[in-house]
Order: C-alpha cells, then structure tokens, then sequence
C-alpha cells in the first residue's frame, strides 16, 4: 500500500495548528489580564520571536524533503526490519 | 478590554493599593531550568554524536521515511515546549494578590481556562500566620502566608510570597488600623 509523504506533513500541519491556537489562547491572557510592563513588553517579544525562529527552521528543514514522494509500508517494514535485526 | 494598566478591577471609596505580591522568582525558575534543559539536551546530542562519529545521522537522513518523521517530530517538539515554556512563565506572572487598606484580592491563574479571584475584606480577618518550610525556601526567604477568616472561605492562602514573615506583620498592621479607623463596624 502506497502512501504518500503528504499525510505526515497533513498531521504535522494540524499538531502546528493546535499548537498556534493554544500559543493565541496564552497571548491573550496576557494582553487581557496582565498589566503593560517592561517584564510582560520583554517575554512575549522573546516569546513570538523564538515562535518565529522556531517555524522558520521547521520550514527551512522540511523544504528539503521531496513530498511528492511515496512508501510502500511492506516494502518499509521489510527493509527496516533487514537493517535493525541484530541477528 | 486590553492592557487595562488597572491594578484593581473595581475600587472602594478611599481604597488604594498598599502591597501587590507575587510569588517568588524562585518558582518560576525551577521550571525554567526544566524547559531550559528540555531545549538544550537535544542539540547537546547533536554535539556529542558529532564529535563521537555515531553514524546515526546515515541512518536518519536516508531520504526515506525516518529522515521524514523525524524532522517533523523535532519541529512539533521545539514549538510544543516553547509554547509550554510561555504558558509557565505566564501562569506565574498571572498569580499575584493585591493587599489595599479595605481587603486582599488573590488572583489566581490555574489553568489555561481556569481563573480564581477571591476577596477578603479587611474586617473579616481573624489571624494571620506564615509558614517557611524547605531548604531553598528558608535560603531565598519566601513561603506562605495563611489568613483566618471569619468568612465563606474559612483560610485564605498566599503561596510563595517571598519575605512571609515581614508580609504577615505588615497584614496584621493594616487590619489594626482598619478596626482603628472602623470602631463602629462589627465584625461579620
């Protein structure tokens, strides 16, 4: 059975989105409950900055896979099994 | 509203804000240092599978499925424990109590959908104790302060306030002047 690279990247986009949402969520207790100081200014610029860096080297890593490709799971698990058997 | 720079949500007649407490850095940095190994230990892997030649890295980056799984997995884990990092740091900054000359406000953030704000009036305080129990706590000089109430909440908690002692006398002041300025009201 052949599948393609796509649905992984299908579930990595979905656990991002997830991630973004709760990301949201926590920027908007700050901007509702907390009060506007330096501390608060000085830890969510770090904090969407590293969100930024982070995604820019996931993009970065991840343009480097050729997506059209696809893998046949017998194929796989054969091949994977020959290179691990430590018999 | 955002940014309310308001300290108190609504204000007494004659209320102002004697004290705003938050718990110790301390707390906040016991779980900074887990965060912060939980981001460094992988590229210190990366560092010592270098430098010891492990040819994990042929196995990896085959171009196959492995080298697909994993740069994905490694993307969602740095982005997972960033995002859990800010969430920490955000719960502690959100906790904090306000101690005015008419009552205590504890706000406490518990959850990411999970707020608690009490009220304590001034009047209603009873006795106040303070607690330091552990190493780091009696080193870094910060525990908890319990309030007795004659209220629906019985005691009235403050965790991790740093410098306890001082805190709670300074409390007990404030309820004596209250009564001062107050003779004429009971106590509920």
């Amino acid at each position: 059975m052949d599948i393609p690279y796509t649905l992984f990247l299908g579930l990595y986009f979905f656990g991002v989105l997830i991630l973004m949402i709760y990301a949201a969520i926590n920027l908007l207790h700050v901007m509702r409950l907390s009060n506007l100081s330096n501390q608060v200014v000085t830890v969510t610029f770090i904090f969407i900055a590293g969100l930024l860096f982070i995604l820019f080297m996931s993009y970065r890593s991840l343009i480097k896979i050729d997506w059209q490709k696809r893998f046949n799971i017998g194929n796989t698990i054969q091949s994977s099994l020959e290179e691990f058997n430590p018999l | 509203m955002l940014f309310t720079n308001k300290l108190l949500p609504s204000t007494l007649p004659g209320e102002k804000v004697i004290m705003e407490l938050r718990r110790h850095w301390f707390s906040f940095a016991k779980q900074a240092v887990v965060y912060s190994l939980l981001i460094i230990s992988p590229l210190l892997a990366v560092y010592f599978i270098n430098e010891f030649e492990i040819s994990l890295w042929t196995h990896l980056y085959n171009g196959g499925l492995t080298e697909v799984i994993f740069r994905l997995m490694v993307s969602l884990y740095y982005l997972g424990v960033w995002i859990f990092f800010f969430h920490a740091w955000l719960d502690y900054h959100l906790d904090f109590w306000l101690v005015t000359n008419e009552r205590v406000i504890s706000l406490e953030q518990k959850g990411l959908f999970n707020r608690k704000v009490a009220e304590l009036r001034l009047s209603r305080i009873q006795d106040v104790s303070s607690h330091v129990k552990g190493v780091w706590e009696t080193f870094l000089h910060y525990g908890n302060i319990k309030i007795q109430t004659a209220g629906e909440e019985a005691k009235f908690l403050l965790y991790e306030i740093p410098n306890p002692y001082e805190i709670s006398e300074r409390l007990m002041r404030l309820v004596d002047d209250w009564h001062r300025e107050h003779p004429q009201t009971p106590e509920a």
